[in-house]
C-alpha cells in the first residue's frame, strides 16, 4: 500500500504492508533507527514518537493509519526546537539529558525525550510531578528516573 | 502472511455498509491500542480492518441544555482518553470520568485509545467504562440498516455480556455515548488500586457519585466480575439509610454490601480474596470523601 | 529553555580529571538516536531467524517436522540439533556440560527452543516458526527447588549420575559450604538464637534492549558476530564451540548495549551461537532479535532462593554463631549457578564478623527458566534473610538496628566468614554512620513507632559487602587487556576488553586516560569490544570492569609515558624525570607542550606511540571448607529506606532511600550517582513489585503489562552519599560499584515495612496484597 506522510518536516512516500507498524515504517523503510523497540505492545514507551502533535507508541499504530499525517522522531527533534537549522544542532531537551547525566544505556532515551517534548510543547513550565506523570509511560531500567526528571526540569527552566 | 484489507470510510453510513458487506469478516479499528497487539500476535485475524479515524461525526463532546437539569452530555466514540481527561465540560460536570480517563495506561496510550474502543472492548478493567456505568450512560449504536441509530439509548448496564463480549452485532458501530449530567451539587470520583502508581491495570476500581439533594449514590466496580458492574444493593442500602445519625456506620455497611455485587476471581494481578477486601476499602474511602469530606488518613 | 545563548551544538565534553563530573562520552549519540544498537544494523543480503518453542516445560522430544515451514515462500532453512556443526553445547562453564544449544532428545523448560527458522524477513521467520510441528511426549515437571530435592521428584537431568560422596543426588548438582570455628559451641555461648526461613522469587533483568545478534560469514570458516552483550569472550568461545572452528576464526564485536545487569553475561552466547550456526548453514548474514516475550523466556533470572538463617548473639548483641542453609533454583541448566552459589555462600553471613559459621548451599535443577547473573549475583536473596534476622535480634535485645550492625560489622583487622583478614579499604562503619546521619534515623525510628492511623510509617536498614571481581571460584580469566594507540594529531584510540553496557565505563576510562596521559577528553576515542583487538579479558561482571580495564589502561599508559617522556624532555630542555603528563599538557610547570604537539613530535622521531596493557587480579583462595581470601577486596554499602504502609489496602509507598556506598574512589560523581539511583530502584522493584509468575513452568507474566517494573512515579526521594576508603590496587584507589546499589534495598525496605507494621515478612515481593493479607 502506498502512503504519503510528513516525517520530520519532509514529505515521505512509502510502500508498506497492511500490518506494517509506524515503527517498522520509520526504522525499516525510512532508515530512522533512532526510534527503538523495547516491547512491541505499547508497554515500555521506547518507540514513542509525536503523531500530529501527540505522543504515541509507534509500535501500536499501523503505518497506513498515518497517511497524510505528521510524524516527529528523535532525528527531527533538533530542527523542531533549535534556533537555527544547521546540522549538528541539539534540542534543549537533548542538551539537558547530556549535561545532567540522564543517559545511561540510552535505549529508552529517544522515547523518553519525545515524551518530554510532548509535555513541554503543551506545558512549558511543568511541576516535577507533572514531569513524572508525563514520562510514566516510558520505562527505564538504568537510571531510577531521577536524572531524567532533572533533565526535563532543566530544559523547561 | 496475514494481509488484511484496509478501509477508510469518512461517514458512519459508509463504515456501517462496509461492516454489513463483510458479514463478520471485518473489524473496526479506532486507536488500536488493544487491537494492534491482538492482530500481531495472531489472536485475531479479520479479513478487513475498518479505520474509523476519518469519521468526523464520531467526534466531539456536547452538552445539550435542559431547563430542569444540567443537561445531557454526549461524547463521540472517537474521543481519546487524553482528550476527555483534559476536556473542560467533562472535568466540570463528571470529574469521575476525567479521573478515570486520566488513569488509562500511559500518556501515549491515552493519545490513541478512544472511549468507544474502551466500551467496545468490554474489558472488566476498562477505566472509562466503569465511570460511564456509574453515570447510567447509554450507547448509541449505528448499522447500515439503522444509520440514524435507533438502537440509541442502549444502556451501558447490560451492554457488556462477558470479558470482551458485548451485545454489539458484527455490523454495528458505537457512534457515541451519552448520559444525563449529575446535578450541580453532585460529587464524584474514581479510585483505582493497581500494582503500581502509573501504567497500571486495575486490580479493583470504584467509580462513585453522590447526589446530596436526592440522597443517593451510584457505585460501579471494575475488575471484580466478568464485566464492569453496578453495586445496586449497596446503592439501595445507601438510599434507604441516608441521611443517618451515624453516617460513618452507614458508609461502612454500604461498602460491605458492595462486595456482594462482585464475583471476583484470582488472576495474575491479584487474588479474589484481596479484591473483595479492596472493594470494601475503596468504596468506603470513596464514600467518606464524597459524603463526609473525609480524607484518607482516617 | 536553558542555555539559549549556546550555539545549540552538542555539549562540549570537557577535559576532566578523575573525580570530576565529566559528561558521558556516549550521551550525545544516545540522545540523538545515532547510537547503533544491534537491531539498528543491517548487512547486504541479510536474512532473519526465529526460534521454535516446545510449548511445554518438560518433554521427550520425538521429532521436529518443518515441512510446512520449509514450503513457505521466503523461508530459507530450518535447523535442528543435528545441524549444529560443532559441539552442541552452549553452557558457559565447561565443567557443567548440561546445556545443548538446540535440545535433541529432551526439552527441559518452556524456553528450550528446538529449531531455528531462517527467512527473508523477521515477520516471515516468526510466522514460519509457529508452523513447525514439534512432536513431544510430555513428562511431569518440577517447578520448585525445595520440591525438586525430594527423592521422588521428577529428574530434570536423568542422564546425570548421582555422586553420593559429594551429596550430589537427583536434581542437586552443586554444593558449596563454609565451615569456620565451632558452630555448636558458638550457639552455646548465645543468649538469644533466632532461626527463620525466607523465600525470594525470580526477578527479570528487564534491560530495555532485548537480546539480539547478527552473524556475518567471512572467508573460509570465519565468522563475525555482532550483538548486545556483556561478555564478548564468552560469545567467542560459544560460537567457536558450536561451529567447531578455532577461536581465531571467530570475531565478536559488541554493539552499543542497552542495559545488562547480568542478564547479558552468559545468555548472549545462546542467541549469538544460534545466529552463527544459521549463518554458516545459509552462507549469508543472519539476524536474530528476541521479542520481549522471548527475552523473558530465554534470558536468565535472579535465582529464587530458600534461605534458612540461624543466628546467635549474646545479651550485648555480639554475634556468636551463624548456621545458614541456601537452596538455589537453577532452572533447567546449570549456566552460572555454580559461581552465583559460591558468591552467595561466601557472603551469606552479611558484612559481620562472626567467629563460628556453618553455611551449606545447594544448586538444584527445576523445569523453570534458567537463573544466573543478576546485579548482586546471589547476594540480595541471602541479604534479605541475614538483614531480617539481624534486625529481629536487635529488636529482641532492645538494641538499635544500626547500632548492632556497627558492633558486629566488618572493619580493618576483622575477619570475614571465609576467615579473610581485612587489611584495607573497609568502608562499612563509615557507610553505617553516614546513612544513619543523613536519613535522620534516630528521630524517625522513634517518631514512626508511634503511628497508629491508617497510614503507618517505618524506617529500616540494610548493610552489605560485596567481593569485587571473580574471586576464588571464578572460572573465567581474571586478567584484562587494553590497547592504546596515539595518532600523529594527538587523538588517542583505546581498545579494551571490558564492555560499556550503560554503566559509564567508557567515560571513566576516558577520564583515566586523560588524567594519566595528558590528552584532552575529546581526543580520546574508546571503542566497544572487538575480540580481534584485545585478548580475552574475562567478563564484564562482578563490579570488576573499571578496576580491571582501568588498571590495564593504566599499564599501557605507563609504557607510553616511558617512551614519550624523553621526547618531551628533549623538546622542552628538561630532564625526563621531571616531565608530568596532563591534563591537556605535558611538561613541567614552567615549560610544557600540548599533548597533540608531543604526539606529532614522537611520530616525527619514529618513537613508538602504541602500547598494550594487562592487569591480572590478585590470587584468591577458597578451600573445601570455604576458608580463604575469597576475593581481593570488598565494596560496602548501607541503605536506609523509609516507607508508608496503607493499612487498609496494604500498599507500601517507598518514600525515601539514603544510600551510602564505599567505592574506594569516586571517578565520576555524576555517573556514579546515576548508577546508584538506578540500583536503588531495582532493589525497590525486587522488594515491592517484581515477580515472574509461571504456571506449569510457562511464564504468565511475559510482558511489561504483567511483570511490574517501577515507573517514574514510583520513585522515592533518593539521597546518595559516597565513602572513599581507597583500595591500594585499584585505579586511583577505586573498587567496584556495579552491583552494590541493587543489593541492600530489598532488605532495608522489608525491615522498614516491619518497623511500620510490626509484622515480619519473609517472602518477597511485598505486594499490597501480601501486606494486606498479613495485616488482616
Amino acid at each position: 500500500m502506498e502512503i504519503t506522510l510528513t516525517v520530520n518536516g519532509r514529505e515521505r512516500f512509502a510502500d508498506v504492508g497492511p500490518t506494517t507498524t509506524l515503527v517498522e515504517l520509520l526504522r525499516e523503510h525510512l532508515g530512522l533507527t533512532g526510534t527503538k523497540v523495547g516491547c512491541g505492545h505499547g508497554e515500555c514507551g521506547a518507540c514513542t514518537v509525536i503523531l500530529d502533535g501527540e505522543p504515541v507508541n509507534s509500535c501500536l499504530v499501523f503505518a497506513v493509519q498515518c497517511a497524510g499525517r505528521e510524524v516527529l522522531t528523535i532525528e527531527g527533534l533538533a530542527d523542531a526546537g533549535a534556533a537555527s537549522d544547521s546540522d549538528g544542532e541539539r534540542h534543549p531537551i537533548q542538551r539537558a539529558f547530556v549535561e545532567v547525566g540522564a543517559v545511561q544505556c540510552g535505549y529508552c532515551t529517544p522515547g523518553m525525550i519525545m515524551s518530554a517534548y510532548a509535555l513541554l510543547a503543551s506545558n512549558p513550565a511543568p511541576s516535577r510531578s507533572e514531569i513524572e506523570r508525563a514520562v510514566s509511560g516510558n520505562l527505564c531500567r538504568c537510571t531510577g528516573y531521577v536524572k531524567i526528571v532533572d533533565a526535563i526540569e532543566k530544559a523547561s527552566a | 502472511m496475514y494481509e488484511p484489507a484496509w478501509k477508510f470510510p469518512t461517514t458512519a453510513l459508509e463504515a456501517a455498509e462496509i461492516l454489513r458487506e463483510a458479514a463478520g469478516r471485518a473489524t473496526p479499528i479506532a486507536g488500536g491500542t488493544d487491537l494492534t497487539a491482538r492482530l500481531r500476535s495472531g489472536d485475531e485475524r479479520p479479513e478487513v480492518l475498518v479505520d474509523l479515524a476519518g469519521i468526523e461525526e464520531f467526534g466531539g463532546v456536547d452538552l445539550t441544555p435542559d431547563p430542569d437539569a444540567v443537561g445531557q452530555m454526549t461524547m463521540g466514540a472517537l474521543n481519546t482518553h487524553g482528550a476527555l481527561a483534559r476536556d473542560d465540560l467533562v472535568r466540570q460536570h463528571v470529574p469521575l470520568l476525567a479521573e478515570a480517563c486520566a488513569t488509562v495506561g500511559s500518556p501515549q496510550i491515552r493519545s490513541r485509545g478512544t472511549v468507544g474502543g474502551n466500551v467496545a472492548n468490554a474489558s472488566p478493567a476498562a477505566d472509562a467504562a466503569v465511570a460511564l456505568l456509574a453515570l447510567d450512560a447509554a450507547v448509541r449504536v449505528v448499522s447500515a440498516d439503522d444509520c440514524e441509530g435507533d438502537r440509541a439509548g442502549l444502556p451501558l448496564e447490560g451492554f457488556f455480556t462477558g470479558p470482551g463480549e458485548t451485545v454489539l452485532r458484527d455490523d454495528e458501530l458505537i457512534a457515541d455515548i451519552s448520559f444525563d449530567c449529575p446535578a450541580e451539587s453532585a460529587r464524584s470520583l474514581y479510585l483505582k488500586a493497581g500494582q503500581r502508581k502509573a501504567l497500571a491495570i486495575a486490580i479493583v476500581s470504584v467509580a462513585a457519585l453522590y447526589e446530596p439533594e436526592a440522597g443517593l449514590v451510584r457505585i460501579a466496580l471494575g475488575s471484580v466480575a466478568p464485566t464492569a458492574v453496578r453495586a445496586r444493593d449497596a446503592e439501595n442500602l445507601f438510599e434507604s439509610e441516608w441521611p443517618a445519625g451515624d453516617c460513618e456506620a452507614v458508609i461502612d455497611a454500604v461498602a460491605a454490601r458492595a462486595v456482594g455485587s462482585a464475583s471476583c476471581i484470582d488472576d495474575v494481578r491479584a487474588s479474589g480474596r484481596y479484591r473483595r477486601i479492596l472493594i470494601e476499602t475503596l468504596t468506603r474511602s470513596a464514600l467518606r470523601r464524597l459524603c463526609l469530606d473525609l480524607e484518607e488518613d482516617g | 529553555m536553558s542555555d539559549r545563548d549556546d550555539t545549540g551544538g552538542p555539549p562540549e565534553i570537557s577535559s576532566a580529571r578523575v573525580g570530576s563530573p565529566a559528561i558521558r562520552v556516549d550521551a550525545d549519540d544516545k540522545s540523538t538516536g545515532r547510537a547503533v544498537y544491534v537491531d539498528d544494523l543491517t548487512f547486504p543480503g541479510m536474512l532473519h531467524a526465529a526460534l521454535v518453542y516446545p510449548g511445554c516445560a518438560h518433554a521427550r522430544l520425538l521429532g521436529v517436522r518443518p515441512d510446512e515451514a520449509i514450503r513457505t515462500p521466503g523461508v530459507r532453512a530450518v535447523l535442528t540439533a543435528q545441524d549444529v556443526p560443532g559441539e552442541n553445547q552452549v553452557g558457559v562453564l565447561r565443567s557443567y556440560p548440561d546445556q545443548p544449544l538446540l535440545p535433541h532428545d529432551t526439552v527441559r523448560y518452556s524456553g528450550d527452543a528446538v529449531a531455528i527458522v531462517v527467512a527473508d524477513t523477521g515477520a516471515l521467520a516468526r510466522e514460519a516458526a509457529r508452523s513447525v510441528r514439534v512432536d513431544l511426549e510430555e513428562l511431569p515437571g518440577v517447578f520448585d527447588a525445595v520440591e525438586a530435592m525430594e527423592p521422588n521428584a521428577p529428574r530434570v537431568h536423568p542422564e546425570r549420575e548421582d555422586d553420593d560422596d559429594r551429596g550430589l543426588v537427583g536434581n542437586v548438582f552443586l554444593r558449596e559450604r563454609v565451615r569456620k570455628g565451632d558452630v555448636d559451641a558458638g550457639f552455646e555461648e548465645a543468649d538469644i538464637i533466632v532461626e527463620r526461613t525466607f523465600r525470594t522469587h525470580h526477578q527479570e533483568h528487564a534491560y530495555l534492549e532485548p537480546l539480539g545478534a547478527i552473524a556475518v560469514p567471512g572467508e573460509g570458516s570465519s565468522v563475525t558476530v555482532y550483538g548486545t552483550m556483556q561478555c564478548p569472550y564468552y560469545v567467542q568461545k560459544a560460537v567457536a564451540t558450536a561451529l567447531g572452528v578455532p577461536l581465531a576464526d571467530v570475531r565478536v564485536i559488541q554493539t552499543v548495549t542497552g542495559g545488562g545487569f547480568g542478564g547479558k553475561e552468559d545468555v548472549p552466547s545462546e542467541i549469538c551461537a544460534c545466529a552463527a550456526v544459521a549463518a554458516a548453514k545459509v552462507g549469508k548474514p543472519v539476524k536474530l532479535v528476541y521479542t520481549r516475550e522471548e527475552d523473558f523466556e530465554r534470558s536468565s533470572k535472579r535465582h529464587p532462593m530458600t534461605v534458612t538463617y540461624r543466628l546467635g548473639a549474646t545479651i550485648d548483641g555480639t554475634f556468636t554463631a551463624a548456621d545458614i542453609r541456601i537452596v538455589a533454583d537453577a532452572g533447567a541448566y546449570s549456566t552460572l549457578t555454580p559461581i552465583v552459589v559460591f558468591r552467595a555462600t561466601a557472603h551469606a553471613t552479611g558484612p559481620y564478623e562472626i567467629p563460628n559459621v556453618r553455611t551449606d548451599a545447594y544448586g538444584v535443577y527445576t523445569n523453570r527458566q534458567t537463573t544466573g547473573a543478576f546485579r548482586g549475583f546471589g547476594q540480595p536473596q541471602t541479604i534479605f534473610a541475614s538483614e531480617s534476622v539481624v534486625d529481629e535480634i536487635a529488636c529482641a535485645l532492645g538494641i538499635d538496628p544500626i547500632e548492632i550492625r556497627v558492633r558486629n560489622g566488618l572493619a580493618v583487622g576483622k575477619r570475614t566468614a571465609t576467615d579473610h583478614l581485612l587489611d584495607e579499604s573497609v568502608g562499612l562503619p563509615e557507610t553505617l554512620r553516614i546513612a544513619r546521619e543523613r536519613s535522620g534515623w534516630d528521630e524517625k525510628r522513634e517518631a514512626f513507632a508511634g503511628d497508629a492511623g491508617r497510614v503507618r510509617r517505618g524506617i529500616g536498614v540494610g548493610a552489605i559487602y560485596y567481593g569485587v571481581s571473580l574471586g576464588a571460584r571464578g572460572l573465567a580469566i581474571d586478567g584484562s587487556g587494553a590497547h592504546v594507540e596515539i595518532e600523529p594529531d594527538g587523538s588517542v584510540r583505546v581498545a579494551i576488553g571490558g564492555t560499556e553496557m550503560g554503566q559509564g565505563l567508557h567515560t571513566v576510562l576516558a577520564q583515566i586516560v586523560s588524567d594519566s596521559l595528558g590528552a584532552p577528553m575529546h581526543a580520546i576515542h574508546i571503542g566497544h569490544v572487538d575480540t580481534s583487538l584485545v585478548p580475552d579479558s574475562g567478563p564484564s561482571v562482578a563490579s570488576r570492569t573499571t578496576l580491571m580495564s582501568g588498571n590495564a589502561v593504566l599499564d599501557a599508559v605507563a609504557k607510553l609515558r616511558e617512551s614519550m617522556a624523553p621526547v618531551a624532555a628533549d623538546v622542552l630542555g628538561v630532564t625526563a624525570e621531571d616531565v608530568e603528563f596532563g591534563p591537556g599538557r605535558v611538561g613541567t610547570r614552567e615549560r610544557s607542550v600540548t599533548f597533540a604537539e608531543l604526539a606529532a613530535e614522537c611520530h616525527a622521531r619514529d618513537v613508538a606511540t602504541v602500547a598494550d596493557g594487562w592487569y591480572k587480579a590478585p590470587v584468591t583462595t577458597f578451600d573445601e571448607d570455604g576458608q580463604g581470601d575469597a576475593y581481593a577486596v570488598y565494596s560496602f554499602a548501607t541503605q536506609v529506606a523509609e516507607v508508608e504502609v496503607d493499612t487498609e489496602t496494604g500498599a507500601v509507598a517507598l518514600v525515601r532511600v539514603t544510600a551510602a556506598h564505599d567505592v574506594g574512589k569516586v571517578l565520576n560523581p555524576v555517573t556514579l550517582e546515576g548508577q546508584v539511583q538506578g540500583g536503588v530502584l531495582q532493589g525497590a522493584g525486587m522488594a515491592l513489585y517484581e515477580i515472574m509468575k509461571t504456571e506449569g513452568g510457562r511464564i504468565v507474566t511475559p510482558d511489561f503489562a504483567t511483570y511490574i517494573l517501577p515507573t517514574s512515579v514510583d520513585v522515592p526521594e533518593i539521597e546518595v552519599a559516597f565513602v572513599e576508603e581507597p583500595y591500594s590496587k585499584g585505579p586511583f584507589g577505586a573498587k567496584g560499584i556495579g552491583e552494590t546499589p541493587a543489593m541492600p534495598g530489598a532488605a532495608a525496605i522489608a525491615n522498614a515495612v516491619s518497623h511500620a507494621t510490626g509484622i515480619r515478612f519473609r517472602e518477597l515481593p511485598l505486594t499490597a496484597e501480601r501486606v494486606k493479607l498479613a495485616l488482616g
